[in-house]
């Protein structure tokens, strides 16, 4: 290989990672619904049964819970308030990436994006304040009326939360049918705040493997709600077809 | 079966408020922790710093007491000082315990130097360490002076400035002058003392030790001495404090501080010295807050009469003192000035020759000028 050659294919090297590293930073920044669904180091491994609205719901909790764990360490144990901005820009930026990018294969987007990106804020601003708290080296009395703000502040945002998205009912897959008992596939759903998963619920008529049906969940503060019983069974399966479980579909 | 991989939303909102309360808690715990840690090491510092200044304090007080006893002693053997003035000499004595850089061996272990070392050693046994952190350093921090404070004391003014102590991890414990404010003063009474002008004039044939007279300091307060107690100047050999500059008629006379004694200076350094000494001594009393001080001259009276005093006649004889023309039987009893006159021959109006007057028919050897019957007196005798 001639010297020339060579130089020219370092030189097409070079531009190839420039115009890669600009590709990946414009969609950083200006991110586009993607086609395809991600596949998260986490997240991605959860059993098949699962479809790409847990591994992304998994995969915002899990990020939140970094951050603020991490936001926790910084701010409180090694005092490091710089890193801790650092982190949060690079966090929320991503956050908005991912919901961006990633948020359409949410089977309802808006109160996730609701209520990642209020969490996100609020408990940014939750160590921002308490720094601030901090450097004015107040009294410990202000501590704890700043901690019962942000409880007043957090309890808030959860039943705005709950009024703007809630709802007493979630939608599931029947999985199998056993004598009165009928197995159901149920999404998450943080709307209904419940947990993805099978449960069984007491039968009703129609009840067939493979049909949407709407589910009565009882609510229970504070702690994940639980599925009770069918309420609505949709024949035609147009709305939900696309997030089903395979095995369901088949 | 349902797996709990993802918590409910509601106690991920629980878990902000849970953080904060954590590092509140942190942050509370650790600041009790902090303040009682620095409360230790501040009851440390505090002890440290309290007893520098009480060991600085013992340490001034023992060390003037043996500069001065040093400086008698080197006077009296090896004559007055003739260059340096005696403050700075007592003061040199009380820092590294020499005299015109000779070591002397009686201001072993009590110098200020040897202080400053053992000062170390104690802050390195706390694991701390200071600057300045040489002798040399040392002494460009030290701010000592030696003054008379009245005619039977002399008082010794000291403050380290800028002092920095360090712990072993470089925070800075203590930051400022020991002591914290003002000065360390330690005064001593040079009664009971011999005093250096008299046996180093007359060639150690003859001494007096400094002993107040019945009236230590003759003036409104305390009273004059009238005809019938001048017996007690001539015969007891006593010293009497006198305002440090007095005049009468327009003549000046500049009376020694006790200072002025440990020198041998033509007349017109010893008035600038005495003003010196007499200005320091006026500062250092209003700083002690001495509202009527006393004054700063101190005087003796020679009464070199065979009947009186014969060792004295023969000291001045064996001394081989001379006087001008015409000053030897005018005697000017005022010790300081008498012998100075005949030592530097000072001929007359030029400075320690003053011509005096007989004040008792009984002691007729006894002569005072003018300007000492006043402040003895309240008036001229004759």
């Amino acid at each position: 290989m001639s010297i020339d050659d060579f130089l020219y294919s370092l030189g097409g090297a070079v531009e190839r990672v420039i115009t890669l590293v600009m590709k990946g930073l414009k969609s950083f920044f200006f991110p586009h619904p993607r086609e395809s669904p991600p596949s998260f180091l986490i997240s991605g491994r959860l059993s098949s049964k699962y479809t790409p609205h847990e591994r992304i719901s998994l995969h915002f909790q899990l990020l939140f819970i970094l951050y603020i764990a991490s936001g926790f360490v910084l701010v409180a144990l090694v005092n490091r308030p710089f890193l801790f901005l650092a982190l949060s820009c690079v966090y929320l930026l991503y956050l908005r990436y991912a919901l961006n990018a990633y948020g359409d294969f949410l089977i309802d987007p808006a109160p996730y994006r609701f209520f990642y990106y209020g969490l996100s804020l609020l408990s940014f601003l939750v160590f921002v304040g308490y720094l601030v708290l901090k450097r004015l080296n107040e009294n410990v009395v202000w501590y704890y009326a700043y901690l019962l703000a942000v409880v007043v502040s957090v309890i808030a945002f959860w039943v705005y939360f709950k009024r703007k998205f809630g709802r007493d009912y979630t939608y599931g897959v029947v999985e199998e049918v056993k004598n009165d008992l009928v197995r159901v596939f149920v999404h998450d759903d943080i709307s209904a705040n419940v947990k993805p998963g099978v449960y069984w619920l007491p039968a009703v008529p129609d009840a067939e493997p493979g049909r949407v049906v709407k589910v009565l969940v009882e609510n229970r503060a504070f702690r994940g709600a639980r599925p009770v019983r069918i309420l609505e069974i949709y024949l035609s399966q147009s709305s939900q077809s696309s997030t089903e479980p395979k095995n369901a579909t088949e | 079966m349902r797996r709990g991989f993802i918590i409910n939303a509601a106690v991920l909102v629980l878990v902000i408020p849970l953080l904060l309360l954590a590092a509140i808690y942190e942050n509370v715990s650790g600041g009790i922790m902090k303040a009682q840690s620095q409360n230790v090491l501040l009851s440390r510092d505090a002890f440290a710093v309290s007893t520098v200044q009480q060991d600085l304090q013992n340490a001034v007080d023992l060390s003037l007491r043996r500069a001065y006893l040093t400086l008698t002693d080197y006077v009296i053997s090896n004559g007055l000082l003739t260059n340096e003035n005696a403050s700075y000499a007592l003061a040199t004595l009380m820092l590294t315990g020499t005299i015109n850089g000779v070591p002397q061996r009686e201001m072993e272990n009590v110098t200020l130097k040897n202080w400053f070392k053992n000062f170390l050693w104690y802050l390195n046994s706390l694991g701390l360490s200071m600057s300045p952190s040489t002798f040399d350093e040392f002494r460009t921090h030290i701010d000592i002076l030696v003054a008379p404070l009245d005619s039977f004391h002399i008082v010794v003014r000291v403050k380290i400035k800028n002092v920095t102590i360090v712990d072993n991890s470089g925070a800075i414990k203590y930051h400022g002058n020991i002591p914290s404010s003002g000065y360390v003063y330690s005064i001593i009474s040079v009664v009971g003392f011999e005093d250096p002008l008299l046996p180093s004039r007359l060639n150690g044939l003859y001494t007096r030790v400094i002993e107040p007279c019945s009236i230590p300091y003759p003036g409104p307060v305390y009273g004059y001495y009238n005809q019938s107690n001048v017996s007690e100047l001539v015969l007891n050999w006593c010293y009497v404090g006198v305002n440090a500059t007095a005049e009468y008629q327009g003549h000046v006379v500049y009376y020694p501080t006790i200072l002025n004694r440990f020198e041998s200076v033509p007349y017109a350094t010893f008035v600038e010295r005495q003003k010196s000494y007499v200005a320091l001594a006026k500062e250092i009393q209003q700083e002690l807050g001495i509202k009527d001080p006393f004054p700063v001259g101190i005087v003796t009276f020679l009464t070199p009469s065979p009947n009186i005093d014969p060792r004295l006649l023969g000291a001045i004889q064996g001394a081989g003192l001379t006087f001008s023309p015409g000053y030897s039987n005018e005697y000017d009893s005022v010790s300081y000035f008498y012998l100075n006159c005949a030592y530097f021959k000072d001929p007359v109006g030029q400075g320690y020759c003053i011509t005096g007057e007989e004040v008792s028919a009984e002691y007729p050897s006894l002569h005072l000028d003018n300007v000492t019957q006043i402040l003895l007196f309240n008036a001229t005798v004759r």
